[in-house]
């Protein structure tokens, strides 16, 4: 029993020799490999520092404009017409390239748009009143219905900063006239962006304002100053546009040559819009003239310009020719 | 005195193993002590810290590599294309013979909530006293030197969102490995 015992354990301590070997020649095996595998060497020390980490905020982009409603305007007459509008980059980031925009609120009439003319052009900060324009640079020109990229050369505007532009509005007589009793309602747009090429972020700001060409009024008096021997009489209708036409006939009475005058009372300012143009004298070549006014009162004096000196008239003498009857045709509308 | 005998078998049995790719054994020895016997072996280091003679801080770059020094980078607002750097001196201590290591840098994570931002990129470098950066496979010899690591942030300058976005910078690390000599 002894024996077989013994056998038993010396095959027990073999085995575990050879286990033992085994593992060995494993462990040696794969560090070496690890060793090879790594071309030859590998770190043995290393060392640490931590940075700290930190919070990061963004900012924004912003525009705004201003001095925008301030053009809104009755267009009590065709003359033109200037205010300031600023912009302001309201934001954080600076912006670098800029764009603009005019856009029609619907009803609008696009004719008046369009007869308004701009000029517009940069001014120091601060400017109230516009100066005349500068012929150089000259200013971007258009019209609110075709505005300019008045912008367009503006350099790039840093976190808080204004720049001024004046903006110079004018309509024509004819246009005035024309799109008498409408309204244009404008929406500017100025948009900056970030990018000098336009990307990035951007910053818009919208603002209105309001055209209006007021319509013709179509109160008012006229007085006949006509003299003794002849005979003046207008009669009154409505115009295109809401102007008020007037058609006079003049005659003399007495067959003689006779000053006539006519004085056209409205209860606001008048305008003769296109009045030499489109007065029909279908007697001849005679014309006229405007003696006096349109005042504040709202006082047209018109006659007949020169002639021959009559038994009735002297020197410059307005006068009805002998004869034939005149019939002279004219609109006028008021400015309110 | 079986299991004595036993025993010294297999002890010289597995001795024999070991040994065995030698495909020889030695039976007579012989010793003789050599060098000094009171010699002692030194080792070198390997360290960097911050260095705190000169304060760390966060600095604009947006418009040139010198920057500008930003006060509280939490009152910082980046916008597109805008660029800030954290610079942290460190000091880097080297000593061995045949002592080098290398650089390298975990980068932080920048997250808007709970996610990153392709908008915005982060970069780590190492620069020397003389504003050269040290690459990755620069070996930085023996010595104490003095070094700055940046942390870089840039926000796209094509973005068109993040307005008004807060982003939380998690920490870095630097980090030097030592690199062994080559062998023979």
């Amino acid at each position: 029993m002894a024996g077989k015992h013994r056998s038993i354990d010396g095959t027990r301590s073999r085995r575990t020799a050879a286990t033992l070997l085994a593992a060995v020649a494993m462990a040696l095996a794969v560090v070496t490999a690890g060793v090879i595998g790594t071309g030859g060497t590998y770190a043995a020390w290393s060392a640490n520092v931590t940075l700290p980490g930190a919070t990061l905020q963004t900012g924004t982009a912003g525009l705004q404009l201003g001095g925008v409603t301030a053009l809104t305007r009755t267009l009590a007459s065709p003359s033109s017409s200037s205010a300031v509008v600023t912009i302001t980059n309201s934001g954080t980031a600076p912006l670098r390239r800029f764009t603009t925009s005019a856009t029609l609120a619907t009803g609008s009439s696009t004719a008046l748009a369009s007869a308004v003319k701009l000029s517009i052009w940069p001014v120091a900060n601060g400017t109230t009143t516009c100066p005349a324009p500068p012929t150089s640079p000259a200013p971007a020109t258009g019209s609110w219905a075709t505005a300019p990229q008045w912008l367009a050369a503006q350099g790039p505007l840093a976190a808080g900063a204004t720049a001024s532009y004046c903006f110079l509005s004018s309509i024509s007589s004819a246009d005035w006239v024309a799109d008498a009793n409408t309204t244009a309602t404008v929406s500017v747009t100025a948009t900056g962006t970030t990018g000098a090429d336009g990307s990035g972020w951007s910053g818009s700001t919208t603002q209105s304002f309001t055209l209006t060409d007021p319509p013709a009024s179509t109160s008012g008096a006229i007085d006949n100053n006509n003299t003794a021997g002849t005979s003046l009489t207008v009669t009154r209708s409505a115009g295109a546009n809401g102007a008020v036409c007037f058609a006079m006939h003049v005659t003399s009475t007495d067959g003689s040559k006779n000053p006539w005058q006519l004085t056209i009372h409205t209860s606001s300012p008048v305008f003769l819009g296109v009045p030499f143009a489109s007065w029909t004298w279908p007697q001849g070549t005679a014309s006229f003239e405007i003696l006096s006014g349109p005042d504040a009162q709202g006082n047209v004096v018109i006659d007949g310009v020169g002639g021959t000196t009559g038994s009735n008239g002297t020197g410059n003498t307005k006068f009805v020719q002998a004869g034939a009857p005149y019939d002279l045709t004219f609109c006028v509308r008021s400015t309110s | 005195m079986n299991k004595l005998i036993k025993g010294a078998v297999t002890g010289a049995a597995g001795i024999a193993l070991l040994l065995g790719g030698a495909g020889t054994f030695a039976a007579w020895n012989d010793s003789t002590p050599i060098g000094d016997q009171n010699t002692q072996i030194h080792t070198g280091t390997l360290s960097v810290a911050k260095d705190t003679s000169t304060p760390a801080g966060w600095y604009d770059v947006t418009k040139s590599a010198t920057g500008t020094s930003i006060s509280s980078v939490g009152s910082y607002l980046m916008v597109p294309g805008s660029e800030i750097e954290f610079r942290q001196p460190l000091t880097v201590t080297a000593s061995g013979d045949q002592i080098a290591a290398t650089v390298s840098f975990t980068n932080p994570t920048l997250q808007n909530g709970t996610s990153a931002d392709s908008n915005f990129v982060v970069s780590s470098k190492l620069v020397d006293a003389s504003g050269a950066v040290v690459s990755s496979t620069d070996n930085i010899p023996a010595g104490t030197h003095s070094y700055t690591a940046i942390v870089d942030v840039t926000f796209s300058g094509t973005a068109t969102s993040d307005q008004k976005a807060t982003l939380n910078l998690g920490q870095s690390s630097v980090t030097l490995t030592q690199t062994l000599p080559s062998s023979k």
